[in-house]
Order: C-alpha cells, then sequence, then structure tokens
C-alpha cells in the first residue's frame, strides 16, 4: 500500500515539476536547431581559428602602407575654383621594440582650371612630404624627431592656443584635416608619469602659413629663428587640464610689410606664449576653454602691436540618437595702451552618423564680426565601400568687408566634390 | 526486494521532484551571475585581435549569406577590470583595417556605478590629438550601434544582471548540449534603456554560456538573433570565438571572429591611458608583448 501511496507521490511530483517548467507546447520550439548555417562570403578564404601560437605580427609590412587616390573640385562664385589630382601614400610601423616610423607623403597634380595653376599661369605638380618622424620610446618618455605637427587647445575651430602649427591655406578645406597644416621638423619630448604628460618641442626653424605656390618672390628670413616651449596635462576623473609655454613666431609674418629691401623680405616677429586649457565632461555635455596671453601681437585691421589675452569657450553636447551638437566663440581683448576693438567669433556645428556609418553628414558655420562676414558649410561623406569615399560639400558666405582679401578669399557660393580611394 | 524497490523509488522521486535535482539546483538569477561574472573575469587582462564584418544577407536553401560585399573592421583591444569587485573596466581599441580608419584608437573607462560618467578618449589621426569625449553615464545612454555594426553596446554588456528579471523557460537539449532557456525581461528602471523587451538566452549548463540569445523590440517581435559558434576552453574558460547577429527587421548581420586571444595577461595602468593613444612606440612593444601570448 505505502509502495503504491510512493508511486503516486512520485508521479504528482514529477507532473508538477513538467507544468511548473513550463507548458510543452509552448516552449518545444526553444530546443529545436537552428535550420540554417551563417555564411560570410567574403571570409571563406580566411581560417575561421588561427593556429595556436600564430604570427606574433598582426599583418605583413606592406599592409601597413596606406595608397590614396583623390581627386578634388571646387566650383565658386566670384572666384577660380579647384580641380587637382592626390597620390598619397602613408607608411607607420614598428621598426624595433622601441621605435616606430610614420611617413606620409603624396604628389598633386594642378589643373589648369585649379586656382593656383591659374596664379601661376600653367598647370603643375608639387611634391609634400607631410609625415617623416622615428619615435623612440624609453621608460617614461618617448622621443619624436621629424617632420610632424602639433596642435595644442581644445575648442575646435578657433586658434587662441592651437598657433603651433601653420596652415596651408592653398589646401581645400573640408577634404583632410592633416593636408591643412603645414608640418614642420621638431623634436617632441613626451613624458608620461601617472595622470601626468609633460611635453616639450623644440623648431629650429620654424614654417609660416602658406598663402599661394605662386608667392615665390616673397621669401620669409627664417635665420636665427627657433621656436620651443612645454606643455603640462594633468588628467582627473572628467577633467584634462594643460598648462602651456612657449616661444613662437607669427605664423603670418606678411601682416606686417617690414620691408628691409627691394626683395620683400619680411622680418620675423617673436612672441611669448601662456596658455591654459580644459575639457570637463559632465553627462552628455563636454565644456571646453582655451586661455592665452601672447605678447607682441598685430592687430589685422589697424596694423597696431599689442599684447593680447584670448578666450576660447566651448561646448559639445551628444544627444540621445547620437547627434553631436557643438558651439565655440573666441574673444581677443588687446592688453596695454593699444586699443583695439576686437570683436569675437562665433563656431556653430552639427553631425550625425546615418545608415551604419556609411553616411556622415555635418553643418559648420562661423560668424565674424571683423573683419565682417559669415560663412555656413554643408558637408557629406559616403563611403561606398570600405575603400571609396564620396564627399560632396556647399558653402555659402554673406562677405559684408568691402576688402574681400580679409575674408580669407572666401566665395560668395562654392559646391566642391571629392573622390577617394584608400588601400 | 521491497527495500531495494523503495530505494529506487526514492532516487526517482528526489531526481523529479526537485525538477531534475541539477537542473534546479541553480535558480535563473543564478545563473545569470555566474555567467556576468564568468564574463568579467574573460575581460580581466585579455587581449583580442577582432575581425567585425557587416552586410545585408538573404536566407538561401537553408544558408544565411551576405549579399553584398561585407564591411570589414579588424581591431585589437586590451582590456581590464578593476575596482571594487572587479566591476569596472577599463578598454583600449585600435583600429587595423579599413585602410581610412587605420590608427583611429579610443581608450574608455566604465564604471559600475550608474551615477559615474563612464570616460572616452578618442585619438584623432589627421589632427595627432586626443580628444575627449562625453559620452555620459552607461545608465544615461541609449544603446548604440557598435562601429556601424549590428551588435550594440547593450548586446556587448555585462554586469547590468540586478536590471533584469530571469525566468528559466524550458531545459533540455539544444544543438547536442543541455541547456537552459531563459527569459530575461527587464525591470522598469531598465525598459527606457533598451531596445528589447524581453531576451531568451540559450545557456550551455556545463559552460555556463551563451550558445544563442533572441532578442525582442517593444511590440513583442524577433528583433535579432544571436548565434555563438566555434566554442573553445582558454585556461578554464569557455567563450565563443564567433559570434554573429541576425538583424531581422533590417535583415543585416554581422559577425564578430576572435582571430586571436590572450587571457589574464599583465597588463599595466599605464598601457590603459592616454599614453597609448600618442607613444606608438610604447603601444606596438606592449601589443607585440601580448601578441606572442594569443591562443
Amino acid at each position: 500500500m505505502w509502495v503504491k501511496g510512493l508511486l503516486f507521490l512520485s508521479v504528482f511530483l514529477s507532473l508538477c515539476t513538467y507544468a511548473q517548467d513550463n507548458t510543452a507546447e509552448e516552449t518545444d520550439w526553444l530546443l529545436e536547431d537552428d535550420e540554417f548555417v551563417t555564411v560570410i562570403e567574403a571570409e571563406q578564404s580566411k581560417p575561421l581559428v588561427p593556429e595556436f601560437g600564430e604570427v606574433t605580427n598582426p599583418s605583413p609590412w606592406w599592409h601597413t602602407v596606406k595608397t590614396t587616390l583623390q581627386h578634388d573640385i571646387t566650383k565658386a562664385r566670384g572666384n577660380d575654383g579647384i580641380e587637382r589630382s592626390k597620390i598619397q601614400f602613408d607608411y607607420e610601423d614598428s621598426l624595433h621594440s622601441d621605435l616606430y616610423f610614420k611617413m606620409q607623403t603624396n604628389y598633386r597634380y594642378f589643373s589648369d582650371r585649379d586656382e593656383q595653376a591659374i596664379d601661376k599661369g600653367e598647370s603643375y605638380g608639387r611634391s609634400k612630404v607631410q609625415q617623416f618622424w622615428l619615435q623612440y620610446s624609453q621608460d617614461q618618455c618617448a622621443y619624436t624627431l621629424g617632420r610632424q605637427t602639433l596642435a595644442w587647445g581644445e575648442v575646435d575651430g578657433t586658434f587662441a592656443v592651437d598657433v603651433l602649427t601653420p596652415f596651408d591655406f592653398t589646401e581645400q578645406l573640408f577634404t583632410d584635416y592633416n593636408d591643412l597644416r603645414v608640418a614642420q621638423d621638431m623634436l617632441l619630448i613626451d613624458c608620461y608619469l601617472t595622470q601626468k604628460q609633460v611635453q616639450f618641442f623644440y623648431i629650429p626653424t620654424p614654417k609660416t602659413n602658406v598663402i599661394s605656390h605662386s608667392a615665390s618672390n616673397i621669401s620669409v628670413n627664417a635665420s636665427g629663428w627657433e621656436e620651443f616651449g612645454m606643455r603640462l596635462k594633468l588628467t582627473y576623473p572628467g577633467v584634462d587640464l594643460s598648462i602651456m609655454l612657449a616661444q613662437l613666431y607669427w605664423n603670418m609674418p606678411g601682416y606686417i610689410p617690414s620691408v628691409n629691401n627691394d626683395d620683400f623680405q619680411f622680418e620675423p616677429q617673436k612672441f611669448d606664449f601662456a596658455g591654459l586649457s580644459a575639457s570637463f565632461a559632465r553627462g552628455r555635455l563636454l565644456y571646453k576653454g582655451d586661455l592665452a596671453y601672447k605678447s607682441n601681437q598685430v592687430d589685422v585691421l589697424s596694423s597696431e602691436k599689442s599684447s593680447t589675452a584670448e578666450l576660447a569657450l566651448g561646448i559639445e553636447y551628444t544627444t540621445l540618437n547620437n547627434q553631436k551638437l557643438n558651439s565655440g566663440y573666441w574673444q581677443i581683448e588687446s592688453l596695454g595702451s593699444v586699443e583695439n576693438d576686437h570683436p569675437g567669433v562665433f563656431t556653430l556645428g552639427w553631425s550625425q552618423q546615418y545608415f551604419h556609418d556609411e553616411l556622415a553628414m555635418s553643418l559648420l558655420g562661423n560668424i565674424y564680426q571683423q573683419p565682417d562676414y559669415q560663412n555656413i558649410t554643408f558637408l557629406g561623406v559616403y563611403k561606398i565601400t570600405d575603400i571609396y569615399t564620396f564627399s560632396g560639400a556647399v558653402s555659402v558666405a554673406n562677405i559684408n568687408e568691402e576688402d574681400k582679401a580679409l575674408a580669407g578669399g572666401l566665395a560668395d557660393r562654392a559646391v566642391s566634390f571629392s573622390f577617394k580611394a584608400e588601400i | 526486494m521491497k527495500i531495494i524497490l523503495l530505494k529506487y523509488l526514492m532516487v526517482w522521486i528526489i531526481f523529479f521532484s526537485s525538477g531534475a535535482t541539477a537542473q534546479k539546483v541553480m535558480d535563473a538569477n543564478t545563473i545569470m551571475e555566474k555567467m556576468d561574472n564568468q564574463q568579467r573575469i574573460v575581460n580581466d587582462g585579455t587581449f583580442t585581435q577582432s575581425r567585425l564584418s557587416t552586410c545585408r544577407f538573404a536566407k538561401r536553401d537553408k544558408k544565411i549569406s551576405c549579399v553584398e560585399t561585407p564591411r570589414i573592421k579588424l581591431m585589437e583591444s586590451v582590456s581590464k577590470q578593476f575596482g571594487p569587485n572587479k566591476k569596472d573596466s577599463k578598454n583600449i581599441s585600435i583600429l587595423l583595417e579599413p585602410a581610412n580608419e587605420r590608427g583611429i584608437g579610443m581608450l574608455s573607462f566604465s564604471y559600475d556605478d550608474n551615477q559615474r560618467d563612464s570616460e572616452s578618449w578618442l585619438y584623432l589621426s589627421a589632427l595627432g590629438k586626443v580628444k575627449r569625449i562625453a559620452s555620459g553615464s552607461s545608465d544615461d545612454q541609449e544603446p548604440t550601434a557598435i562601429f556601424g555594426s549590428e551588435f550594440s553596446t547593450e548586446d556587448m554588456e555585462s554586469g547590468k544582471t540586478d536590471e533584469y528579471r530571469y525566468k528559466i523557460l524550458q531545459q533540455g537539449l539544444y544543438a547536442g548540449r543541455s541547456v537552459w532557456v531563459i527569459e530575461s525581461q527587464p525591470k522598469p528602471a531598465r525598459l527606457s534603456k533598451t531596445h528589447y523587451s524581453k531576451i531568451l538566452v540559450w545557456v550551455d549548463k556545463e559552460r555556463l554560456l551563451p550558445l544563442k540569445m533572441q532578442t525582442y523590440d517593444k511590440r513583442g517581435k524577433v528583433y535579432k538573433r544571436l548565434l555563438f559558434k566555434n566554442i573553445v576552453n582558454i585556461q578554464g574558460y569557455w567563450l565563443a570565438r564567433d559570434v554573429t547577429v541576425l538583424n531581422l527587421k533590417t535583415l543585416r548581420l554581422s559577425n564578430m571572429k576572435t582571430e586571436k586571444i590572450a587571457l589574464n595577461r599583465q597588463v599595466s595602468e599605464q598601457f590603459l591611458s592616454q599614453r597609448t593613444l600618442t607613444d606608438f612606440a610604447f603601444r606596438e612593444k606592449e601589443l607585440a608583448r601580448l601578441r606572442e601570448q594569443v591562443q
């Protein structure tokens, strides 16, 4: 009798357990095998799992060479346009356990419809070494020697602090930010301590902004020039803070035509620089600020010289759906007896990625009060494949300044296209 | 005889009334916490080289195949857990391919404390500059796609087990392995920060590893299916070296292959700092050491 009771109890408990684990009808499908296999077609030739202890280098050296072919066209109202082609080679790799090398060189052909070729009177080609440096890292410090760029400051689109590397104004503005800068031959020493970075730089022969390829008759007497300085960067939770000191030369020596003789040789103008930069993240907001003191500065309009204090403030906000909004303001104030009126510069920006990051759209606006002009650029960059990229931009400017050269040669209306292949 | 029969019956009763004993030893919460804990251990001092492929797909002859050339990103990552109970993490990722994104590096610190903002820095190779990014706290973020793929940040995150309710729906054999099928439903506080109304997870009982996941959108329709393949044991830890996510709404898939991996490596604090974004010689020396230990 008690055996029957036990049997009954066991069957009852089993049924309870079965019922508790869910009804079979509703959940049986959960244990069915998936009826398909997944194939990533393009990867069939690659082994799924590498051999144990496979090669220690991620790829052969030639995989670290990047070749870029690019063609740029800009049609502008009231200005000459741009029509040029570029081939560029980038190579970077570790040469030894403590040595790293990077090189970027390009050759650009300016067609006879390009503004630079029109200035020069003929189409021409021009090669440029933009990066060529060797980095040695030992203990806490890295030593980088060779042609390179160096950017200080936090607020994008303002140049209170970002004054070390000159600009190349012959470049099309929106295609490649690296091309916009004139790389300099420099020794850079970075030492890294806990939450601190100390940086020293030395430039024996600084360069200046490049305005035009045809202005070869204007030379800068660079003998005796040297730029040097240091930055201390401190990192705290949510905050990066930098303090900078440097001795620099103007990037635009041509503003004061202190002509000594008939060949238009401009005198270099030295200035002392002290700066403070900070970025502070709070939730989805990033607050940024640059503060600078510069001695011996020249006012663009009056050509008077004085020391200046410059303040740039910026804010970036990332929305829930990853739209990026930013705004900046840059104000220059003359110090001392010279009283120059320096209205501020506003920048506004927006960017967003679409279609799984294949399309990047952005909008950038600048409002200059002196010289008086406003411009807005709408840019779209579409990655057709991992190799091909197409960019298109429309720029509109409202130039109230009588001397349009003060607006940086900006066109009223411009439309630009760029096609790039990178392998 | 009766005694023998009684013994058999007692064994049978104990076995089934306890919900098949071992199967009921752990409840759904414990299983998910153990899985999450294992994930954190695997992420501690880990170097990986991963290939992330994304394409539109179609189903033909019981095969799911790309119908376009996949976008492929090759990246190296190093991660380390730290903080109380090692629930905070530091990660650095460097893109090796495609050529137009080579050299982009990102350093991120994320904290288990939902009130504390994550910290991220991006190395912009075109400017040669490190830029801080404001990304908010992990709780403040809406899930976003990882490198434009179908993997989203919430597909990859760990340490949020207390924000879901778990229930064992089924158990038995799936793909030749004994599994629990666990349903996880976001608690009200989590619901506003997720794209999913629920997630089903097929957990390998022996390996405490997901074999499959299926996510549902807010209308209760199947949204994504994640398949975990090529499961290997490395230093006592089971992990899937091939994970595919099928987005059944967009008909796009992403496949993440871990091509190289080294677990439980010594990773210095300095390596997981801004130094690695700009001191390339230092970065390559450390990465070369880690690459030598791949499995």
